[in-house]
């Protein structure tokens, strides 16, 4: 199984990937192969819920948008329920008074879910560091991949879904989602020297 | 002055006697100086004024004075910590005005919302980020901030960050 798209290097399904699909359905007695095989499939259809509240959605609409195409690489369903998401990408700063709602629909995604906080104001408050606004969503939600920039071009963030994608390929066992969260979430906020005493996440999971 | 304007002063000035305290010009447009009991008498005046009514408040905000002295370095210090501000205008005559009054902290302020509807979102505003309380106001509540919000964030004590640093490194 190659990690990278065959065929077209743009990321479009072709004839190749089809083919690997039918000898991956083939390896499925081997064990093991299930999950690779539901990995191959969770990769490429990444379902984004825009959690746009600034500047850094015009951004997002414009990786969505024609020119850039999104859809290339298997995330092509923008939805705004998240019910039927699996990736949150946060752009824009998040208030202290949106904080609960960011969490909230966080909670409402359906398993298994991930994040990309797209921006400096959704990785650490960028320059609004003043008492109304939360200084990072990290701290009341797990991050799995920051892409910096005030707002990041739609390149980077198209490269942190490459990343991401590339992750979920290779994740081990299909029903990892609660390891995998504590991880981003060791990651996101010990790995920045921060502990997650907020008091907003008073009453939430994790 | 500007002309448009001076009838206008003249009217208020036998409307309110000496309750005005002063009338300036300044950087923001003519401001009329009363005491706090009489804002309502003046904005009622005002409104209802024969040539050029002020049928528009566009915005009350307030100046927290505390710190004015030492930052400036100016002896010469206002009259009470907080002073209001309504921002008022004449559509008609397209003509600006602006009411300002001095109030001590605790003091409450007298409401306007039973001369302008916008009075409402405005003085929540003032409430919220002041802490400063209107009378008669019929529904006076955070607007902005968090409802178990328990400051007044633009008062000059209030620390730029928050009294929650979040663990942040501070500068």
């Amino acid at each position: 199984m190659r990690d990278k798209p065959p065929g077209d290097p743009s990321g479009r399904v072709t004839l190749a990937d089809l083919n690997e699909a039918a000898e991956m359905v083939r390896e499925l007695k081997k064990p093991g192969a299930a999950a690779k095989f539901v990995n191959w499939s969770r990769k490429h259809s990444l379902w984004p819920i825009p959690f746009g509240t600034a500047c850094c959605a015009i951004e997002f609409m414009g990786m969505v948008g024609s020119s850039l195409d999104l859809s290339r690489f298997g995330a092509e369903f923008v939805r705004f329920s998240p019910r039927q998401c699996d990736l949150m990408i946060v752009a824009g700063t998040i208030t202290n008074k949106m904080a609960p709602v960011l969490r909230t629909i966080y909670e409402q995604m359906a398993e298994p879910k991930w994040v990309i906080s797209m921006g400096a104001c959704a990785c650490t408050g960028g320059m609004f560091n003043t008492y109304s606004v939360l200084q990072g969503c990290d701290r009341i939600i797990p991050v799995d991949y920051y892409v910096p920039g005030c707002a990041p071009r739609p390149e980077a963030v198209m490269y942190a879904i490459l990343k991401l994608q590339e992750r979920i390929g290779n994740e081990t066992g299909v029903l990892g989602s609660k390891e995998r969260h504590r991880e981003a979430w060791i990651r996101g906020v010990k790995g920045r020297g921060r502990t997650p005493k907020d008091r907003l996440l008073r009453g939430g999971g994790e | 002055m500007n002309q448009q304007a001076k009838p206008v002063i003249e009217r208020l000035k036998s409307a309110l006697g000496d309750k005005i305290q002063d009338v300036y010009e300044d950087a923001r447009g003519l401001v009329v100086r009363v005491g706090l009991e009489s804002v309502p008498a003046a904005l009622e005046a005002l409104r209802s004024d024969a040539s050029s009514p002020f049928d528009m408040l566009t915005d009350i905000t307030a100046v927290d004075w505390s710190r004015w002295a030492e930052e400036t370095g100016t002896k010469e210090s206002p009259p009470a910590r907080f002073s209001l501000y309504y921002n008022l205008y004449s559509i008609s005559s397209a003509a600006r005005l602006f009411v300002e009054a001095f109030l001590k902290d605790g003091q409450e302020a007298p409401s306007a919302t039973h001369l302008y509807a916008s009075a409402d979102w405005a003085e929540r505003i003032v409430f919220d980020m002041f802490g400063i309380r209107f009378s008669g106001h019929p529904d006076l509540r955070r607007i902005y901030m968090p409802e178990d919000f328990e400051y007044s964030p633009l008062r000059k004590e209030f620390p730029r960050r928050g009294v929650d640093p979040q663990d942040f490194p501070q500068e």
